[in-house]
């Protein structure tokens, strides 16, 4: 366990799949270098077989016992979904637009898909990110002890310098949310956005989010908006804590959805169309009860009562919503006779070390014809 | 009229509209007959009559109006095409000379709209941009064409002494009667006040009443915004501290609305309106032909803002990279459709292929299929646009084209669910 642990809250309610995360996620890091077909932050719709494809179903994280289960590697092609190249050079001379190479899957094919049969059809969005788990199911699979927690503030990072690409935290880690570059052979994730934070700046999905659905902060931070919501009124929740992997980023899950229409068109009083039964296999039993908080407080709001969980729920400020606790890690550095940027020594300095490693120069991004062969996917068995 | 002949059925027309399509046909000869020039009952013009030189500004026309039969028409016509875009439509390649402009984001503008907000903002060309290939600002490439048609037409006065190379006759929209040709960068760049897209910005933030007092810099101080000052409100007040409630000047202070009555008008007084049995909001069932089973449903993009950007590569690969045709489940299942498939759309008009994507939410009787895709994304560079024919409702052409000239931007409205197609696995 580290010392404290940043934590992310996402309100479903909120989230209109606009990938706007996705987009501020991909231009900040993962749009060159070999990470072109990652997407360290991901929207994809549910029920759907998200991103990679049927991730669920992957394996990895732990028993009941703890003990690591087998997973797979996802497959590039079928799973993960190449990434597209078009011959934009060639529309000027008359040609039609095309991809260069064949379209199977990518990171939202499935969008608005969801189940139920019209008009009774229902879908929501769950946005992503590496949950920067307490028990991390890759830093568990990994036999280099590659991958690390930082004491600071919990985030999950890989030490470029010892990953030798043994993939095992790809199949370790429940949500396939770490991913193998296969230009520099070594496994890359979700960072947290570790130099905006440092400086007081939340991850850039949580900045860039239009429906400001997220909120940044530690969790033992009483004062904080994530801890309020995480544990004074536990209306946030962990994705599949089943698990085992205890993850760090919550969701408040989706109260609101459309009634079902009767044979008629006429609208079915307090029906649903999610089925709890969907939300339960995504937050547990105790999804019941957040519903429920959820409902009690805003029936509160309509009665014209104060409510500080509706408040907070609006996110009516930046300010509050991102809650880098005062300047943490300034302090930190400051005892330490760090200055100006100076302070970034007092961070690991194990990921910063990986990122000198050797460069790769690219200078086309038909990359993945040329990428190191990965293993067939019903030979991956786990470890 | 040859699309519309071939796509719709005469009783399912008859039924609708209460005419067949021969007096439909009639009717709008009869209605353009009425308001051609200015001797019409309305000021309308019909459309570019005689014009065979063109200059367009990003407008994939293509696209925009419908119809394979149309851009044959236009293509036939048209002697010249110059054509202004960031990005390469599809309607590029058919243009003579294609000039590269700057994006958005490249060129120095002011964006505002004090319909909705009380704000103005300042878009400037990043620090250290570098420019891309000889793209250009429309300002820049305006002031250019100018410079070259009065060094043209100065030459050629020079060589001749004829002065109609320098004086061209422009009854309709000059005030003189004529553009004179030799003062025309002069008179265009404002004295060589105005020549690029910065001095327009400027120009605007000096002269604008409802900008004032403001400069690029006091802009930039702010963060790249302005506050429109008082002046501003078209429909309401603009207070320092609430924000902009549109309407509040007719619904709060009494102002009339501008129409006809003063008030939020619900009836047409017009014959041509009474006749159809649409002087009040009325819906009617669609002209669609029956004989295909289901609707052609085309919502606006989700990943575009209609063609613009539809060929970025990061947005297309968060959807499925090519058009695709959303299908109710059932659907597909009856007409062995898998996700992922290639199926032809088509009716009497034309044919298209799409991918399909098994859609639960899609009714049984339509398919979804998101607009703005350009012809160059289908096979055979055959869009979704072959499959409609788009005929111009008639109630715009009441009083002349114009649609009772209530005020700034008419555009022809056409029939909602115009067309209807059929489905099959290639």
């Amino acid at each position: 366990m580290s010392k404290r642990q940043l934590a992310m809250v996402m309100d479903l309610n909120k989230c209109i799949g606009c990938q706007t995360c996705t987009v501020a996620c991909k231009t900040q890091w993962t749009n060159r270098n070999g990470r072109e077909y990652m997407y360290w932050n991901n929207v994809e719709t549910h029920p759907g077989a998200g991103y990679p494809r049927n991730w669920m179903e992957a394996g990895g994280g732990f028993d009941q016992d703890g003990n690591l289960k087998d997973g797979i590697i996802p497959d590039m092609v079928l799973d993960y979904g190449v990434p597209w190249d078009y011959n934009h050079d060639e529309l000027f001379n008359g040609s039609l637009l095309q991809t260069k190479s064949d379209l199977e899957w990518g990171p939202n094919w499935d969008e608005d898909v969801g189940g139920g049969e019209y008009p009774n059809s229902y879908f929501f969005y769950i946005p992503r990110i590496c949950n920067h788990c307490s028990n991390p199911g890759c830093l568990a699979a990994c036999p280099r002890e590659a991958i690390f927690k930082r004491e600071q503030d919990g985030i999950v990072l890989v030490d470029l310098e010892r990953c030798q690409g043994y993939r095992y935290c790809i199949a370790g880690c429940p949500y396939k949310k770490i991913y193998f570059n296969p230009k520099i052979s070594k496994s890359e994730k979700c960072i947290f956005c570790f130099p905006r934070v440092e400086k007081g700046l939340p991850p850039a999905c949580a900045h860039q989010c239009v429906g400001r659905i997220r909120w940044v902060g530690f969790l033992d931070d009483e004062e904080g908006q994530v801890y309020k919501l995480v544990h004074k009124y536990k209306v946030a929740l962990p994705l599949r804590p089943d698990f085992g992997t205890q993850p760090n980023v919550y969701y408040v899950p989706p109260l609101f959805d459309p009634p079902k229409f009767d044979d008629n068109m006429a609208p079915i009083e307090n029906s649903r169309r999610i089925p709890m039964e969907y939300l339960e296999l995504l937050f547990g039993k105790e999804v019941h009860q957040a519903l429920e908080t959820l409902r009690k407080e805003m029936e509160k709001r309509a009665r014209g009562e104060e409510s500080e969980l509706m408040d907070i729920l609006i996110a009516y400020s930046h300010r509050d919503m991102f809650r880098l606790d005062n300047n943490y890690y300034q302090q930190e550095a400051a005892k330490k006779g760090l200055k100006g940027s100076e302070f970034f020594k007092i961070i690991d300095q194990r990921y910063l070390q990986g990122a000198n490693t050797q460069r790769v120069e690219i200078k086309d991004y038909t990359f993945h014809e040329k990428v190191l062969p990965l293993p067939q996917k019903e030979k991956h068995g786990g470890h | 009229m040859e699309d519309f002949d071939k796509l719709y059925e005469e009783d399912t027309f008859k039924e609708v509209m209460g005419m067949s399509k021969e007096q439909y046909k009639k009717k709008v000869e009869e209605m353009l007959a009425k308001s051609e020039g200015d001797k019409g009952i309305g000021h309308g013009k019909s459309y570019w009559k005689d014009v065979q030189t063109f200059l367009l500004f990003a407008d994939a026309r293509f696209r925009r109006n419908k119809g394979s039969t149309y851009k044959k028409a236009f293509l036939e016509k048209a002697k010249f095409i110059a054509y202004v875009d960031f990005r390469m439509s599809d309607f590029a390649n058919y243009a003579d000379i294609l000039l590269p402009a700057k994006s958005h984001y490249e060129v120095w503008d002011l964006r505002t709209n004090p319909g909705y907000h009380r704000f103005a903002n300042l878009a400037h060309p990043p620090t250290n941009l570098k420019p891309v290939g000889e793209a250009k600002s429309e300002w820049e490439i305006c002031t250019m064409i100018v410079e070259k048609i009065q060094e043209i037409a100065m030459k050629k006065y020079k060589e001749t002494g004829d002065k109609k190379y320098i004086k061209i006759p422009d009854p309709e929209l000059s005030k003189t009667g004529y553009r004179d040709l030799d003062t025309l960068v002069d008179e265009y760049t404002i004295n060589g006040q105005l020549r690029d897209d910065r001095d327009a910005v400027e120009i605007a933030l000096e002269n604008t009443d409802q900008f004032k007092p403001n400069t690029i810099e006091s802009m930039f101080k702010r963060g790249g915004y302005l506050t429109l000052n008082e002046k501003a409100g078209k429909s309401s007040p603009l207070y320092p501290d609430k924000p902009y409630n549109a309407f509040e000047n007719n619904l709060f202070l009494y102002e009339r609305f501008e129409t006809l009555s003063g008030r939020i008008t619900y009836y047409v007084d017009d014959d041509l309106w009474i006749q159809e049995g649409a002087n009040v909001p009325t819906a009617k069932e669609p002209i669609r032909p029956r004989k295909f089973p289901f609707v052609l449903m085309t919502p606006h993009a989700r990943w575009s803002i209609h063609s613009t950007y539809k060929t970025s590569t990061l947005l297309l690969r968060l959807q499925r990279g090519k058009p695709y045709v959303m299908i109710n489940p059932e659907i597909a299942k009856k007409k062995g459709i898998k996700d992922g498939d290639e199926i032809r759309v088509y009716n009497t008009l034309g044919e298209f292929y799409a991918m399909a994507k098994i859609y639960p939410s899609c009714p049984k009787d339509a398919i979804l299929l998101e607009h703005g895709w350009e012809p160059f994304f289908y096979k055979g560079r055959k869009g979704h646009n072959e499959v409609v024919a788009s005929p111009l409702n008639l109630l715009e052409l009441s009083d002349g084209w114009g649609h009772l000239k209530f005020g700034g931007n008419w555009d022809g409205n056409q029939h909602a669910y115009e067309t209807s197609v059929d489905i099959e696995k290639v």
